[in-house]
């Protein structure tokens, strides 16, 4: 979650890596931090007001239970964790893709 | 009907429900299943035309030439990326029509699909703060070389 921030709004990007290959995927690198998690945050709970989210609930996400809020427009998703000793926590902020979204759909799962 | 038809008009309807702010899972749930069975094809097919860009992130993270967490990054970036490519194909299918047939009539990469999703998971969840990275990044190679054997082994058939 913490390497998604770019898809919520944060335009925080790290440092440019020397080691990085030119690609034509190229895209901003950015982690959630100290100074950007507050608003990062803010833009997530603004994401979860969209009254379109498609809810998928007891998702298997690597390894815990928890549900998965989908924008169908943007093709997004954020997962909540369900079980302890993370429950009510928001474990995932990240864009979907079709293969993804077949797993969610069919074996309830989101990795 | 032929697949390449059903699939354009599938996807037709759900842009079509898209621009009245409606959703084809909400609309017609079977239609959206098959509609995502045919992304998928075309999506994991990208993929695999990307197969060199993998192939070559995968050897610099096996042989150290790159951290876990530079791996993570680029490979998000990669696969992101793609992902993004396709969405904007089905959004303006109109100018795309002919890549999308392409892609959709090439053999199902299923497994390889599922491989790399299974990669992009550990590469969110890596962190090297984490008290359990070096058994996050030992689980992250053992996948980067099953999907490099799987690559190789898919070139040789």
């Amino acid at each position: 979650m913490s390497k998604h921030g770019h898809n919520f709004g944060i335009h925080d990007p790290l440092p440019t890596n020397p080691k990085q290959k030119a690609s034509p995927y190229l895209q901003p690198q950015t982690r959630t931090n100290v100074q950007n998690r507050e608003q990062f945050f803010k833009n997530l709970n603004q994401f979860a007001q969209n009254p379109d989210l498609e809810v998928f609930k007891a998702v298997l996400i690597r390894g815990q239970l928890g549900r998965v809020y989908l924008c169908p427009e943007t093709e997004r998703v954020i997962a909540i964790a369900m079980e302890e000793p993370q429950a009510g926590t928001i474990i995932k902020a990240q864009p979907i893709n079709e293969q993804q979204r077949t797993l969610l759909e069919t074996q309830n799962k989101l990795d | 009907m032929t697949e390449q038809e059903i699939f354009f008009k599938l996807l037709q309807y759900s842009n079509e429900l898209l621009e009245n702010n409606k959703y084809l899972r909400k609309e017609d749930y079977e239609a959206y299943l098959a509609l995502l069975k045919f992304l998928v094809r075309i999506e994991n097919n990208l993929h695999y035309a990307e197969k060199d860009l993998y192939i070559e992130l995968l050897n610099d993270f096996l042989d150290d030439k790159i951290t876990a967490e530079d791996f993570s990054f680029s490979y998000i970036g990669i696969y992101e990326g793609i992902s993004k490519k396709l969405k904007h194909m089905k959004r303006d299918f109109n100018n795309n029509k002919d890549q999308l047939a392409e892609f959709l009539l090439k053999p199902e990469q299923s497994e390889f699909g599922l491989l790399l999703a299974r990669i992009y998971g550990d590469c969110d969840h890596y962190n090297p703060d984490s008290d359990s990275h070096l058994a996050d990044e030992e689980e992250l190679r053992n996948h980067a070389r099953i999907l490099l054997l799987e690559i190789q082994l898919n070139s040789a058939e």
